[in-house]
């Protein structure tokens, strides 16, 4: 087994002007469940169509399951389930003719009453059990989007390509969406695409962050967090002459904020040396004995907040 | 799941999968429409061209049904091309079964022939089949002799027709594939159909295209090619044979290599 699903070395492509990749490397872990972030118009789902066979890259190699994808052709998709965009299935199918007729693509898939009971079992686990005999194209939105999970899964795939699965998606189909994600952590990979940070931060355990056509952060989530930096909410009492400056000046210190609260002024020191802060910081808020700290912790840091440091805020690619 | 990866042997599966798909629209409510339109469509133009007596050319039975079959099978095949494949292209249908392990060519082989059987067996063999039974009942046709030409022969001409409905399905895959304008594609072959039945001049060259099989411009009295050697003469068009089967490759492998590049 391949240390990494997917693997890309300088990605890039380009169309009529527009650079829609930008050298792009890219290393999915095997067995994870890897979330796939970035603004609107970034590359995602160019990225996803390139690892898919669908698109050529101007340039770079990818590799998917130890298959090199240009070189391979429909080898290298043999243990892949692939849910796109906006999917669109041929629209005289009925959901359980659509996933049976999914199967057939697949060597190795099971036929007969086998293949049904596996089929029953997929559109059940996508709640979409009570409308099995409706045609694809009577479906809405978020139903073709399950159905495009049950088509994607029925082959048993080592990796899972999901493009915005949440999307169309009403609460409770969402939450069912990432259970069913969570479910295959550990036996495939999971890589999906999402504008929705709160459902990364809950099943994902790697994350990749594009910006711009390049990846600006990927690794474990854990990692992400900490590498972007960590906040230390300060409420402080007493005058604070000249302690900003002196606290910004630290080489550990990226950013400090300050606003009146009450009576009291809170600080958020954004640090991005921890150990370093955990040893010099209360120190220096209370040397010389002028303040008073009437709060201190550590703040929650979120994913959102790594990615807007990292992306940035309204910078669409 | 430990999947087969021999490449042959997926690539196999997956052009398998497509072919059946395709294939297997015909298996149910397309076929049964097709059938019904075709049955009623060159029925209806058989009865009336056969029993009306008012009609110059009546009793032209065979000679209707050549015709016949030399146009509608190949104007279907050009629309229902330009559709699958214009239309795959453009609404993802296309994207979605190449993501699976599916390889292009494989997947273009089971557009085309499933759109070349379909109506292979709903607009030529099935209503040949029954006009072979009833024509020669209702009038006898003014040629030799008045009975049912041999049956070898009749089929053998079935199988040139659909020969031309091949050329033309894989002429509109071709266009499709390089314009990507479902109605350009599907005109462009519509024209090829009309100037290959209707050679304004005719050069030698056209003895090795199609339109030796199904040209309309006969003089008064003489019969289609295929009408005369289902009838006993000898068949003098062997060398339109073998440049259609000869274009139908090219356009094949030219296809082949236009859409193994396409971006999807």
């Amino acid at each position: 087994m391949t240390r990494f699903a997917i693997e890309a070395r300088g990605l890039s492509k380009q169309y009529r002007g527009v650079r829609a990749l930008d050298g792009l490397d890219l290393d999915v872990p095997t067995g994870a469940v890897c979330g796939f972030l970035g603004p609107n118009g970034a590359g995602k789902t160019t990225t996803m169509k390139i690892i898919m066979g669908l698109v050529r890259p101007t340039a770079g190699h990818v590799f998917v399951l130890g298959h090199e994808v240009q070189r391979a052709g429909p080898s290298a998709r043999a243990r892949i389930g692939y849910l796109p965009q906006d999917p669109v299935f041929p629209a005289h199918h009925t959901i359980r003719g659509l996933v049976s007729y999914s199967a057939r693509f697949y060597p190795g898939c099971p036929r007969g009453r086998a293949l049904r009971r596996r089929v029953d079992g997929l559109i059940e686990r996508v709640g979409l059990d009570d409308k099995a005999r409706r045609h694809v194209a009577a479906l809405s939105g978020g139903e073709r989007q399950r159905l495009g999970v049950a088509q994607a899964l029925i082959a048993d795939p080592d990796l899972v390509i999901l493009d915005e699965p949440s999307a169309g998606l009403d609460p409770a189909g969402r939450r069912a969406m990432l259970e069913l994600i969570a479910s295959l952590s550990g036996d495939t990979t999971v890589f999906y695409s999402t504008h929705i940070l709160d459902d990364v931060e809950r099943v994902s355990d790697s994350v990749v962050m594009i910006n711009r056509g390049a990846v600006v952060a990927q690794g474990p989530l854990t990692s992400i967090l900490e590498a972007t930096g960590q906040d230390y909410v300060v409420g402080l009492r007493g005058a604070n002459d000249g302690l900003r400056a002196t606290i910004e000046a630290q080489p550990w210190v990226e950013t400090v904020t300050v606003r009146a609260r009450g009576a009291l002024e809170e600080w958020r020191i954004r640090v991005s040396d921890r150990s370093a802060a955990d040893r010099q910081l209360v120190s220096m808020l209370t040397e010389n004995g002028r303040h008073a700290i009437a709060e201190y912790h550590l703040a929650d840091r979120r994913l959102e907040d790594a990615y807007l440091d990292l992306v940035g805020s309204g910078n669409d690619g | 799941m430990t999947a087969d990866t021999h490449p042959a042997r997926v690539a196999l599966a997956g052009t398998r999968g497509a072919w059946r798909g395709e294939v297997g629209r015909w298996l149910g409510w397309r076929g049964l429409i097709h059938l019904a339109l075709w049955l009623a469509v060159i029925g209806w133009i058989l009865s009336v061209t056969v029993t009306t007596k008012h009609m110059p050319f009546g009793g032209l039975g065979f000679e209707s049904l050549m015709n016949m079959l030399a146009v509608f099978p190949p104007l279907a095949g050009i629309v229902l091309t330009a559709a699958a494949v214009c239309g795959g292209y453009h609404d993802g249908t296309t994207a979605w079964v190449l993501s699976k392990p599916v390889p292009r060519p494989g997947y273009l082989l089971s557009v085309v022939s499933g759109i070349w059987l379909g109506l292979s067996v709903t607009a030529i063999v099935v209503p040949a089949a029954v006009a072979y039974v009833w024509l020669p009942r209702v009038e006898p046709y003014r040629f030799v002799t008045p009975e049912a030409p041999p049956l070898g022969r009749f089929v053998l001409a079935l199988a040139i027709l659909s020969m031309v409905l091949l050329f033309f399905v894989s002429l509109t895959a071709f266009l499709s594939v390089v314009i990507r304008r479902r109605s350009v594609a599907a005109l462009l072959a519509a024209l090829a159909l009309l100037m290959l039945r209707v050679p304004v001049a005719y050069p030698g060259w056209y003895d090795a295209l199609p339109a030796r099989l199904i040209r309309t411009d006969l003089e008064p009295g003489e019969w289609s090619v295929l009408t005369a050697f289902i009838h006993g003469d000898s068949f003098d068009a062997l060398t339109a044979v073998w440049g259609a089967l000869g274009l139908i490759a090219v356009f094949a492998l030219f296809t082949s290599w236009v859409f193994r590049r396409l971006e999807l």
